[in-house]
């Protein structure tokens, strides 16, 4: 019995007994290695972000003045700006990111809000995307343009009021936001974190350090009814 | 574990319980005296067929009655030894047998423990190859993952490099843009001046122009006034109010320019 008991032991012995190694791999660096794969599509072409690159700045030259301001591109040929930004202009210019400038050949404004929409006949490549919803109290934001007319700039703010009551109820719907901005910035996207266009500034408090600007949904019903614009040219 | 039942009363607990040893039997009577050529009846021989029972009292436990057989007796058979007998033959049949599967049973154990030891030596053998094999190609991968960790470091710095003159180029851009904006600036605002020069400058021939024809044509209104008699007098007071309406329009083109040069 004992000798029996024994040969079944080795016997499971020799079934989980050690194996000889396995063929030698030809080689231990993966075929198939990791590579990056960026979509080109998402990249910048000169290393500036999508928000600098659709921002422009407007020149209104007048009969006696010149303004400055910004404005961004929403279409192939299309700007957005501020109203005033190009009121009473006699030509108006437009300078992007990279020092091209276009001659504006058409503009309008509208009396729903601070809103103007101008034409150029050169394609323009980067262009905003409008965000689906307005923003709402204490989103971040994020506002380009040229403030002064000078360098074109980066701000970060905080959206503190969306109530209309609370800034000017004869510009229509407005929101506030918590930073100060000089002049030239009228015009100026104001973007999400996804960096989609969520309003336009056209204005700031001069007491506060507060900017007011018109929201998304507003500018696409403005977008939306193109014939509600009419061409203007201001004749000295 | 189990718990025995408490002995019963008045009996030592250590003492096994009566009812787990047999009874002893019970004496014999006392025979009888038949005198000395009386021989001593001997027991009478136990039948093999017939079991021989003794009744024993009821057990005071389990109160059932222990019957005494012969085949609850153990009886060993002794096997008559001599001389000649061989100390094996003195080993039973049934344990020599027990004996040589045993042996037998270790060889065939040896034998294969055996055969598994040159086993495992060989397997031994390849798997320590093996391991040479895999510490070369251990530090082999090791030497070119340092190159590539080197090559990654170098790149990287280049890459700072790189970012940081990119900045730098943006940085410049901005600065060029900018100081490209503000020159056109200043040319439309030179051309919105010059526009302007050239509009005040067209005023002032303008008004100067309306000047010396008011210039002249008061002069001619003066000679017609010094012989009034050659001309009607409505004719004449017509021109003379038209004189003034002409010069009265220079002199408020020259009111305006000079305010225009003035602003």
């Amino acid at each position: 019995m004992r000798s029996l008991v024994a040969l079944l032991a080795l016997v499971a012995a020799g079934c989980s007994a050690p194996l000889p190694p396995g063929p030698y791999p030809a080689d231990f660096v993966p075929s198939a290695s990791p590579s990056p794969s960026l979509d080109a599509s998402l990249l910048s072409p000169d290393g500036f972000d999508a928000a600098q690159r659709m921002t422009v700045r407007v020149r209104n030259v007048g009969c006696e003045t010149i303004l400055i301001g910004t404005g961004f591109a929403v279409g192939e040929h299309t700007l957005v700006t501020a109203g005033h930004v190009v009121e009473g202009s006699r030509r108006l210019q437009v300078t992007t990111y990279d020092g091209q400038t276009f001659e504006a050949t058409a503009t309008g404004t509208t009396t729903v809000a601070d809103l103007a929409i101008v034409h150029v006949e050169e394609s323009l490549t980067a262009l905003g995307v409008l965000a689906e919803s307005d923003p709402t109290v204490s989103d971040a934001v994020t506002i380009v343009g040229y403030p002064g007319g000078g360098r074109l700039t980066t701000i970060r703010a905080v959206v503190i009021t969306t109530d209309p009551e609370d800034i000017d109820p004869e510009v229509g719907p407005a929101f506030g936001a918590t930073v100060s901005l000089e002049a030239g910035m009228s015009g100026a996207p104001v973007l999400n974190s996804d960096g989609e266009v969520v309003g336009v500034v056209y204005g700031a408090s001069e007491s506060l350090p507060q900017s007011f600007f018109i929201p998304v949904s507003t500018l696409r019903t403005l977008l939306d009814q193109p014939p509600t614009l009419v061409p203007e040219s201001a004749v000295c | 574990m189990t718990t025995l039942p408490p002995p019963p009363e008045g009996q030592d607990p250590f003492r096994p319980p009566p009812s787990f040893l047999p009874e002893p039997p019970a004496p014999p009577p006392p025979l009888p005296e038949t005198g000395p050529t009386a021989a001593v009846p001997l027991p009478p021989k136990p039948a093999t067929e017939a079991t021989p029972t003794v009744s024993t009292p009821l057990s005071p436990r389990t109160g059932s009655v222990y019957r005494r057989t012969i085949a609850n007796e153990e009886t060993t058979v002794l096997t008559p030894v001599t001389a000649a007998t061989n100390i094996l033959d003195r080993i039973p049949l049934s344990e020599r047998k027990r004996w040589r599967l045993l042996a037998g049973g270790s060889a065939l154990l040896a034998v294969l423990l055996l055969g598994f030891s040159i086993y495992l030596l060989f397997i031994n053998d390849q798997w320590q190859t093996r391991s040479s094999a895999l510490t070369s190609e251990a530090y082999d991968l090791g030497s070119r993952l340092a190159d590539a960790n080197a090559q990654i470091v170098e790149k990287q710095a280049t890459l700072d490099l790189v970012s940081e003159q990119l900045n730098t180029a943006q940085a410049r851009i901005l600065e060029l843009v900018d100081e490209k904006a503000q020159a056109g600036d200043d040319i439309s605002y030179a051309q919105q001046q010059l526009s302007l020069y050239q509009e005040l400058s067209a005023l002032g021939g303008s008004v100067s122009l309306a000047l010396n024809h008011c210039v002249n044509e008061h002069e001619k209104l003066v000679g017609y006034l010094k012989n009034p008699e050659a001309w009607d007098p409505g004719d004449l007071a017509a021109y003379e109010a038209s004189v003034n309406t002409l010069c009265n329009a220079a002199q408020s083109a020259n009111a305006t320019l000079q305010k225009a040069l003035t602003e």
